[in-house]
């Protein structure tokens, strides 16, 4: 026998509909969401250098290495919206970065570029001058940005 | 009194109490040492009072391990041995020096971390340097003024003395001369030392001129201090059988050989050169306090709280100031710019900045590593197919580094690396690559300090000297010099060697009585 069901049948349609709506399109708005929030925080990033050029230099070495196809620079920023959340300030995201930096300095934490010691999240943060494009050219170019076997 | 071997008959037999062989700083100081002891003494040096080059070649040998400096530059064969091209540091090993250390093979001397303490003091007297005091500020060096990342808690100033350098075999032998109970033969070549049947005691000691000339020296001692790498060839030439020395059933005679690991290590861009840049490492001084100039070189050390936490080598870290035009070894990041100090909006960016130092212009230092090296019982020294002018086996170097050592030396470069960057005092490029394996700089190589090929230690399968410098299993054969050596710190060992030779004299005298 078949029951009869407790919602009326115009209400169980309009709710199947919205629940089909959102479940098509959560991920995406959600996504994007993300994504705007982390192009914020690696803007922001960037606009910590003032000597861009020369944090170029060290970026391209750093996204040329091992190291930098393991650790992208992108992870950076992440990482730091993942610690701070979207609304975190600029001033929030500048002290955020130089204690990481300083821990990982004190801790002996560090990598070395062409020879010279580094922290990794200097060598990041460099990384991200080097590309310019939006967060989802580097997400689609990824890893491969400056690897030499693409 | 002083006997050219060349005037005395062939074949003449010579008795004495001690027989010891090898006038360098621990054979000169042990005689001294027993100089109106009441027992007869002879002391053999291979060569006579001034260099000579037929002698010198008897030093010859080939080097099949890691580049090592020319076997017979590295050393002098003739009365005062190598302290004739001497240049003179002086400090003791470090407490830690002789102390077992968790996780590391190998370490440890059988004499308690302050063991030798007591002869260092009377070996500053022999070597004619100042009060064993070597803390920094006892020799004007203040604290405060150092650069933040050699303040500690891991890299801290330290210091060695200068001696003027004793040149042992001028400055001693006219004492030698007028001993009643020292008799020195010249132009005297130990070659082989013969056992009784058992093995367990010398009964004579062959020596030979290099004209051909033999004689026996039977004595109650004998004592070996011929030097780092001789001490071992002798005792490897005396032994019945081929690969086998005297006293070595467990194959350790010129195992375990070292030197320390020397390199341009590293380059420092400094962020801001301070004006009153007093603390140069590598660079004499002097001091003027407690009466007299004395002379000194301060360097950089580990502190030992960071060498056993960190199981880190002890370490000797120097600079050398670069004409600008020398510069270029900065890699693709030559202006590689301080990162932490650009979001903290101080601009110290560092590159090789030009400043003037003595008048000169020059720019950020150059880094020399001296790094004591891991005991490695595959580094060693053996005897070769090819003879020598009075036909002994000319010695084979095997010297080798492990991956260890090249580890320890880029952990080093990483932890100075990070302390000056963490305090703002520049950046350092260094030239060690990581990684897993023993790639060096080409300009890596071992000093003219040779050690551990008769190492001590108390178990015999460990070592072939015992805690009295007694080769195991051997009654009456006792070694001196830095061969004895089981780590061997960042000191330079002259100071080492003459306190140890001091302490055996003190044994020896004991024992004889």
């Amino acid at each position: 026998m078949i029951r009869t069901l407790p919602l009326p049948r115009r209400w169980f349609l309009s709710a199947l509909a919205l629940g089909t709506t959102a479940i098509w399109g959560s991920g995406p708005l959600a996504a994007r969401r993300s994504e705007n929030a982390c192009e914020r925080v690696r803007k922001t990033l960037i606009s910590l250098l003032h000597e861009r050029e020369r944090a170029r230099k060290v970026g391209t070495v750093y996204l040329g290495s091992p190291l930098g196809r393991l650790a992208p620079p992108q992870g950076l920023a992440e990482t730091v919206l993942a610690d701070l959340g979207p609304d975190a300030n600029n001033e929030a995201i500048r002290r955020d970065v130089i204690a990481r930096i300083r821990r990982e300095l004190r801790d002996v934490q560090v990598i070395t570029l062409d020879g010279w010691i580094i922290s990794p999240t200097e060598a990041q943060l460099c990384g991200l001058t080097v590309a310019g494009e939006p967060l989802s050219m580097m997400r689609r170019n990824g890893n491969h940005l400056f690897d030499p076997n693409p | 009194m002083f006997i050219d071997l060349r005037t005395v008959p062939d074949g003449t037999e010579i008795r004495t109490a001690i027989c010891i062989v090898g006038a360098g700083a621990a054979g000169i100081t042990l005689t001294r040492e027993l100089n109106g002891s009441g027992f007869s003494c002879v002391l053999l040096e291979s060569g006579g009072m001034e260099f000579d080059s037929r002698t010198q070649k008897l030093y010859d040998g080939d080097i099949i391990g890691r580049p090592f400096p020319d076997l017979t530059t590295c050393r002098l064969r003739y009365f005062g041995g190598t302290t004739n091209h001497w240049s003179g540091w002086c400090l003791p090993l470090d407490p830690i020096d002789f102390a077992t250390r968790e996780g590391l093979s190998y370490r440890g001397w059988p004499l308690g971390r302050f063991g030798l303490y007591r002869w260092y003091r009377r070996a500053h007297e022999v070597c004619e340097i100042g009060p064993f005091d070597y803390a920094p500020d006892h020799w004007g060096i203040v604290q405060t003024k150092l650069p933040l990342p050699f303040r500690g808690p891991h890299f801290i100033p330290r210091i060695a003395q200068l001696s003027p350098p004793t040149r042992f075999g001028s400055t001693y032998g006219p004492e030698l001369e007028s001993s009643s109970n020292i008799t020195v033969y010249l132009q005297a070549n130990a070659c082989k030392f013969e056992t009784n049947d058992a093995e367990s005691e010398v009964e004579f000691l062959s020596v030979r001129t290099l004209s051909g000339r033999g004689i026996k020296v039977n004595a109650k001692v004998f004592v070996l201090s011929a030097g780092g790498i001789e001490n071992a060839r002798l005792l490897l030439a005396s032994g019945r059988t081929e690969d086998q020395g005297i006293g070595d059933s467990r194959h350790l005679i010129g195992r375990f050989f070292m030197a320390h690991i020397c390199c341009w290590a590293g380059l420092l861009a400094l962020a801001d050169p301070p004006k009153d840049f007093y603390f140069d490492p590598g660079y004499f001084r002097t001091f003027e306090g407690g009466g007299m100039p004395r002379v000194f070189v301060p360097f950089i050390g580990l502190s030992e709280e960071t060498m056993r936490r960190r199981q880190l080598p002890n370490i000797k870290l120097l600079w050398k100031y670069e004409s600008p035009e020398a510069q270029g070894a900065g890699g693709q990041l030559t202006d590689l710019h301080s990162i932490l100090h650009d979001i903290e909006r101080r601009p110290e960016y560092v590159k090789p900045r030009v400043f003037r130092r003595e008048g000169a212009l020059v720019t950020g230092p150059r880094l020399f590593l001296n790094i004591e090296p891991i005991p490695n019982p595959d580094s060693c020294i053996r005897l070769g197919p090819e003879r020598d002018a009075i036909g002994m086996r000319k010695v084979v170097v095997d010297w080798r580094v492990t991956a260890g050592d090249k580890r320890n030396g880029a952990a080093v470069l990483r932890l100075l690396g990070a302390e000056v960057a963490r305090t703002g005092f520049g950046r350092l490029r260094s030239f060690l690559e990581d990684g897993d394996d023993a790639k060096w700089p080409a300009d890596m190589y071992g000093d003219q300090h040779h050690l551990g090929t008769t190492r001590m230690h108390r178990d015999a399968s460990l070592g072939v000297v015992n805690e009295d410098c007694r080769v195991h299993g051997i009654a009456n054969l006792y070694i001196a010099g830095s061969s004895v050596f089981p780590t061997a710190g960042a000191a330079n060992p002259t100071l080492t060697i003459t306190a140890l030779a001091l302490r055996l004299a003190n044994h020896l005298k004991e024992q004889l009585k």
